[in-house]
């Protein structure tokens, strides 16, 4: 049987990236869109601390501020660290498990183009009359409230985003259970492939929470449902419940890759195995099972009652031991180690040295009558910010440090990454460290100003100038990534001397990845075919085996690129689009999503 | 490098505790000024002087690691898999210091959830899109932004939102009743961080809280729970007092408002008040029963108004007159149209509410 539309073929340009189902183009997707809205993102974040640089600001209006403190936090958590998350478990996931793609490659790209599509339906919100205005956290009565139809996006956007996040999540641990190459035990997997299963089954579990708030959010604001409504029997509190169910496992969503990608990087810069690998593996599931009970450490201002608040108090502090585990093995891989400081490494122990640092004040959170005062402030913003900006997204640039020749077969500069890092560093501890200080001393947050005479000026004033250095760090890497692309391929296989499957294979690799499928005996399977170890654990360096295979890989047969994914993906957004804008376009999307659901089913297998 | 870590660390402890006990800001949890905020502090100063010992100790490690096992040319370092009695040990070690901050925790956390037991006065805290009104139920007296304690008294504080909820049913109970209509119930928090930590304002629910001043101050708040476009001028404060002070207070609050001298600019103010429409919203004793806005009955015995965003001047009440909304983001008190001359009269007989 025929397909409804001829599969297409291309190979370049614009259309092969957008039909593309290739892990790896997928995954280098995500990353550039993921970058796009890390500058959109700072731009946001650049407007609040301009607004906030000292008391009394008038740079943008109350109105402007709410939408622009909400979009902040909902870009660098959906739009910017999940899709990093997403762009190396894409990439990277399949090359280290030594598989030639994802289980569901067309499901890949449904996943890629769906969260374009979420994107694309939050943002546009700025331009249709206002964007969400309620907080990241859209806690009603005063979500449901909001005018406008800023919030309603807010349901549809991560809507559509939570069911990208599903796909891709179910993809990525089916491929991870079913597609490891013979010989990749679950104990030999990389340890970044553990922490990315981990992540997906958060996601799995976590996101169909959400959903649920979501349509009820989105019910109570658009067909007149009661859920949060106390007047007619509803409970604000409900939310609270079901958004940090979600809520906090996202925030292990966030930094588990990281988590993975240190566990990576350390060992080749410092030439020594993961210190306690198993530890290390096993205190991340242990962190994913926790992370589901300790939800209501957001809540212990809403009155929850003693009970509750020592249980959850307790759990907190609990899930901070299988934290600290994994910072002891990381010094622990450092100790002793041979240890050259490229920049993957610099990120990483940046990483490291950030992360105490947020490990702490959050165990001050778990301290429940000092919480009471903290909870709201800047304190907690100090928190977070030292846990995804200075642990999650410096992880993750030092990610792309790392694996940047294996993807686009070119090194970036190590000059202008180092320039970057101590920019970057500094500018991260000058913006947030003094918010702590200004948490203490009573400033809120979410405030659109602050009244002269608080005694908070010099520290905003800090946290203002140190936003501006980041803002140039970030610069400074756009101008390497510039820089890079204009320069040749010239990036060899292994150029760090690494661990793991893929630095096996040319960079970047050849679109099928493995002519032959590796067979692993090992954990850190590439590094022992180029070292043993003797008894005592002296590393020597093995003689050079024979020629990799020269098969050229023209017998493999990889899944044609189709286009029903985006067929699919826009059907969905327009749906989105219908529940504001009325029926005829929810239809107009349901059509456009049948159609491209009929020519998934009836596609062929391949263009013969 | 022991005796220099050793010192570093001192450094950073005292400066630490110094920092906590010379606060002076107006707005600090630092600069405790009551029994509750200070257990609250002493509870967190122990826990930070711990967490920056682990922070010197963990972070030297890590720079010691760094720079003493820097890459050397010629050298392979041994290949250490792990040490299982070492990470079981750093396992146990932080769950031992976790389980030692953990008894006082759970403790504090069901002392402070206890009504008060000795000498107390219970107030209703209601939260309104932005600013708090504060009932004393026992006393008769309702008032806004402005909260007079007696400093030798626990306060025992009931915390509800008011307004109308998406259904438009008003809510508010049990502390206002009839409930206002004014407004959006939203959640808000009620924050004195001088004298306690927050408690949320949640609508359909009656939060309770303790605060205690200890000695007469004025003492600023603010809500804690983003509540909507004014929620930064959503402002108040506790103004403890002696006893004898207090109870001076309290005898003005409950007499009925003063009736300004006929043909007075306040008279006028009193005619314009009574006529274009405030009422509807604004009690003042004696004269008008409105509900939803700000009691007025003593207007000019406070301080501040708007949700502490404005002090009491002249020139800021007939800005606010004139048009609510443009001085406060979203505010509920409609712009009237009223002349300069009603502005004036009205200001004249506000101010005339002592």
């Amino acid at each position: 049987m025929s397909g409804m539309l001829k599969r297409p073929s291309a190979t370049r340009g614009w259309w092969s990236w957008a039909t593309t189902v290739d892990h790896k183009k997928i995954g280098i997707m995500y990353l550039f869109s993921a970058i796009f809205f890390f500058g959109v993102g700072g731009i946001e974040a650049m407007f609040i601390r301009m607004q906030l640089a000292g008391p009394n600001g008038h740079v943008v209006s109350e109105a402007v501020y709410n939408q622009i403190f909400t979009m902040h936090g909902l870009t660098m958590v959906f739009l910017v660290v999940m899709p990093l998350g997403a762009a190396f478990a894409n990439y990277l996931m399949p090359l280290m498990v030594g598989a030639r793609d994802v289980a569901f490659p067309r499901l890949n790209a449904l996943g890629f183009w769906a969260f374009i599509g979420g994107g694309i339906l939050m943002y546009s919100s700025f331009l249709l009359g206002g964007a969400p205005d309620g907080g990241w956290f859209g806690y009603p009565p005063n979500s449901v409230v909001s005018p406008g139809n800023g919030m309603t996006f807010y349901c549809l956007g991560l809507m559509v985003l939570g069911t990208a996040s599903l796909i891709s999540a179910i993809n990525l641990a089916t491929t991870i259970i079913n597609l490891r190459a013979p010989g990749m035990t679950l104990m030999r997997m990389p340890v970044f492939v553990w922490m990315t299963l981990v992540t997906q089954f958060l996601l799995i579990f976590s996101l169909p929470i959400i959903t649920v708030a979501l349509v009820e959010l989105l019910f109570d604001r658009r067909f007149g449902t009661l859920f949060f409504d106390p007047g007619a029997g509803g409970d604000p509190i409900l939310w609270q419940h079901l958004f940090w169910l979600f809520g906090h496992p996202e925030v292990y969503i966030l930094i588990l890759p990281a988590f993975g990608i240190v566990s990576e990087v350390l060992p080749v810069f410092a030439r020594k195995p993961l210190y306690g690998r198993p530890f290390v593996i096993f205190s991340g599931i242990a962190i994913g099972f926790m992370g589901f009970g300790v939800w209501a450490h957001h809540m212990f201002t809403a009155g929850l009652g003693p009970v509750a608040n020592s249980a959850f108090g307790i759990t907190t502090m609990l899930i901070a031991i299988p934290t600290g585990v994994k910072i002891f093995n990381w010094l622990g891989t450092l100790w002793k180690g041979d240890i050259t400081f490229d920049t993957p490494l610099l990120y990483c122990v940046g990483f490291i040295a950030l992360f105490i640092v947020g490990g702490l004040s959050g165990v001050m959170h778990a301290v429940v009558p000092s919480d009471y005062q903290q909870s709201d402030t800047y304190f907690v913003v100090a928190h977070f910010h030292y846990v995804l900006f200075g642990g999650a997204l410096l992880g993750f640039i030092g990610g792309i440090y790392y694996w940047f020749p294996k993807m686009f077969g070119r090194m970036l500069s190590e000059k202008l990454g180092k320039v970057q890092f101590w920019i970057m560093f500094v500018g991260m501890n000058l913006t947030f460290f003094p918010m702590h200080m200004l948490g203490l001393q009573g400033m809120p947050r979410r405030i659109y100003t602050y009244a002269r005479g608080m005694g908070w000026d010099l520290y905003n004033l800090m946290a203002t100038v140190g936003a501006f250095m980041l803002a140039v760090g970030s610069l400074v890497f756009l101008w390497n990534l510039i820089v890079t692309f204009r320069k040749a391929r010239s990036a060899v296989a292994d150029p760090w001397d690494g661990r793991t499957l893929e630095w096996t294979m040319s960079s970047p690799p050849p679109g099928y990845n493995f002519a032959e499928l590796p067979v692993v005996h090992s954990e850190d399977s590439f590094w022992h075919e180029k070292y043993s170890e003797t008894r005592d654990g002296k590393l020597v360096r093995r003689e050079p085996g024979p020629e990799p295979q020269s098969d050229d890989g023209s017998k493999v047969h990889m899944p044609s690129p189709s286009f029903w994914p985006l067929f699919v993906a826009g059907g969905v957004a327009i749906v989105a689009y219908g529940v504001i804008y009325g029926w005829p376009m929810v239809f107009f999307g349901a059509v456009v999503f049948a159609f491209g659901a009929f020519g998934w089913v009836l596609e062929p297998s391949s263009e013969e | 490098m022991r005796r220099r870590l050793r010192g570093l660390l001192g450094l950073a402890i005292g400066g630490l505790v110094l920092a906590a006990c010379t606060d002076t800001l107006p707005q600090s949890s630092f600069n405790s000024a009551g029994d509750v905020a200070q257990q609250q502090k002493d509870l967190l100063i122990p826990i930070i002087v711990i967490a920056t010992v682990i922070f010197v100790l963990v972070e030297g490690a890590l720079v010691w690691f760094l720079y003493k096992y820097r890459h050397r040319e010629g050298s392979e370092p041994l290949q250490v898999h792990g040490n299982s009695r070492l990470e079981i040990a750093w396992t146990i070690a932080p769950a031992l210091i976790l389980a030692i901050i953990t008894v006082p925790t759970v403790s504090m956390i069901y002392a402070l959830a206890k009504a008060p037991a000795g000498k107390s006065m219970t107030v209703y805290a209601v939260g309104h899109q932005w600013w708090w009104e504060f009932d004393y139920p026992d006393l008769n007296i309702t008032t806004a932004n402005e909260l007079y304690i007696p400093d030798d008294t626990q306060v025992y504080v009931k915390l509800c939102a008011a307004g109308t909820t998406n259904s438009g049913t008003p809510v508010g109970a049990p502390c206002t009743v009839p409930a206002p209509a004014v407004g959006e119930a939203v959640v808000h928090s009620f924050w004195v961080p001088r004298l306690a930590g927050k408690q949320d304002v949640v609508p359909g629910r009656t939060n309770t809280m303790t605060i205690e001043a200890n000695e007469p101050g004025v003492y600023p708040g603010q809500c804690a729970e983003f509540c909507g476009l004014s929620h930064a001028f959503m402002r108040f404060k506790v103004i403890a007092q002696t006893p004898t002070d207090f109870q001076a207070w309290v005898t003005n609050q409950q007499a009925e408002a003063p009736t300004p001298v006929a043909g007075s600019a306040a008279d006028g103010g009193l005619q314009v008040f009574n006529t274009a429409g405030c009422i509807g919203c604004h009690t003042i004793g004696g004269v008008s029963e409105g509900i939803g806005g700000p009691n007025l009955t003593h207007f000019g015995a406070r301080d501040c108004f708007a949700g502490c965003m404005l002090s009491v001047t002249e020139e800021n009440l007939s800005k606010w007159l004139h048009d609510p909304a443009s001085v406060k983001p979203g505010s509920f008190m409609p712009n009237l149209n009223l002349t300069d001359d009603q502005v004036t009269s009205l200001v004249a007989y506000l101010e005339s509410l002592k």
